[in-house]
């Protein structure tokens, strides 16, 4: 395991691995996210309470795990990276800020957007929504100090670093609803007990959701290529030879 | 190891007087702050009153802002900090010393004057303690979660304002469970301050380590 892991770290490598491997996350994803939606539009049946307004929960909440989701990886590359400096892995956890941002912002947009029809508001100040606007600017930072040093190794530790102590937001977005009484309803997937939420709205969710995932490696994959054939165009620019 | 402490303390603490730049700033930027909140609601004291609590944490919030950037600044410019790598000197007891003076000379005063502050924008006196106490805990976590950021920044185009973005949203559970702990302390229910208590009492573990390994990086 370890063995692949180091072999598969150096940049080269890892782009012959990773160009069939987009290709196939481009192609399924698409496929995925097109027959959920079909699901979460047209086959899933509305909500006694909520009616149709229901079918926005099938873009929120992949939204909101993926951006959850998409810090994780962010935290425990960015680890690896001061760790064990492989520079593959700080790639990696900056090409996922852009993303993680628009998936942020995407949760937070229909969640108002819910909001209206159910609570008969669009923002509410609780645990839930106020700790995920958090996320937002700690996205939003992490794309600031990305560029902001003239020499960019030092701003590469800062990144790591900032990553790293913004990891303390997690478990308190996981948890806030547990913790606090909010508005926001509390987890009905992962949760002690069981999943609380019928099936015929269980596979649209997750279909949203694994397809989500697919487009994250799918978009992740094409922008760590361009940013490592990038590099590799400024290196051959200053090599003294030419 | 203690004497040398204890030197870098003093020292520490001789530069914040000497420069009344540094030492003063804090502090009457606060009182400017607090200036702000009657001129802007007019003439309603009515809801002066109510917001009087938050409206010093606000201040309180902006006075260690404005008065981190100064922090590592004037020793990773001239050098210092790297005389103290070539010499060896440990790191934790720069970085500790640094984060006591710093809450010496923005968070006390502060906290201080806070009670008096209080009756000047709300005319009674009934939240002073709880005021009192949540600024106590609270201060040294701003201070605690600056010297990071502080260390972060270090060596960046347009420091001041990119310090600023990047700490903010850490300080917001701070000031949240501040002000919810203010409300609820005449009720006699102090769970806000535990939790406080708890943050204060992991962040005096962590976050100086972090700052550590931060500050050495930034140095090479």
């Amino acid at each position: 395991m370890l063995k692949y892991f180091h072999k598969y770290a150096n940049p080269g490598k890892f782009l012959t691995l990773a160009l069939p491997v987009r290709k196939i996350m481009g192609i399924v994803s698409i496929g995925v996210v097109t027959v959920g939606l079909i699901f979460a539009l047209f086959l899933s049946p509305p909500d006694y309470q909520q009616k149709e307004t229901v079918r926005i929960m099938y873009i929120h909440v992949p939204a909101a795990w993926m951006s959850l989701m998409i810090y994780a990886f962010i935290f425990f590359s960015s680890v690896v990276f001061l760790v064990w400096k492989f520079p593959l892995f700080l790639i990696l956890a900056k090409e996922s800020v852009t993303i993680g941002v628009i998936f942020t912002f995407t949760a937070l947009l229909t969640g108002s957007l819910w909001g209206k029809p159910t609570w008969g508001t669009y923002w509410v100040w609780d645990a839930r929504l106020t700790s995920f606007l958090v996320l937002f600017f700690i996205y939003l930072g992490l794309k600031l100090i990305m560029d902001s040093f003239s020499y960019s190794s030092k701003g590469d530790y800062a990144f790591g670093y900032l990553a790293l102590i913004g990891g303390f937001n997690l478990p308190i977005i996981k948890f806030s609803v547990d913790w606090w009484n909010t508005l926001h309803q509390p987890a009905s997937i992962l949760r002690t007990g069981g999943i609380s939420i019928s099936s015929e709205m269980l596979i649209p969710l997750f279909l949203m959701a694994i397809g989500f995932l697919f487009l994250f490696i799918y978009i992740l994959l094409v922008s760590v290529e361009i940013n490592l054939k990038k590099r590799k165009i400024i290196y051959y620019k200053n090599k003294p030879d030419n | 190891m203690i004497k040398l402490f204890f030197l870098f303390l003093l020292k520490d603490f001789k530069s914040y007087l000497l420069d009344s730049n540094k030492s003063w700033f804090a502090i009457s930027f606060f009182l400017l702050c607090v200036l702000i909140f009657p001129l802007t609601y007019g003439s309603s004291v009515d809801l002066l009153k109510k917001t009087a609590i938050a409206s010093i944490w606000i201040c309180a919030l902006f006075s260690n802002l404005i008065s981190l950037e100064s922090l590592f600044k004037e020793d990773y410019q001239n050098g210092v900090l790297l005389q103290y790598r070539i010499n060896k000197i440990p790191f934790s007891i720069i970085v500790i010393t640094k984060c006591i003076s710093h809450w010496v000379f923005t968070g006390l005063p502060i906290i201080f004057f806070s009670p008096f502050f209080l009756i000047f924008l709300s005319g009674s006196s009934s939240d002073a303690l709880g005021l009192f106490f949540s600024l106590l805990f609270g201060t040294p976590l701003f201070s605690l979660l600056g010297m990071p950021i502080a260390a972060l920044t270090l060596g960046a185009t347009a420091r001041g304002p990119l310090l600023i973005f990047l700490s903010i949203p850490f300080f917001l559970p701070i000031i949240i469970f501040g002000v919810l702990g203010v409300n609820s302390f005449n009720s006699g229910s102090y769970s806000e301050y535990y939790l406080l208590c708890a943050i204060l009492s992991i962040s005096i573990v962590i976050l100086p380590y972090i700052t550590i390994k931060i500050l050495q990086e930034s140095l090479k």
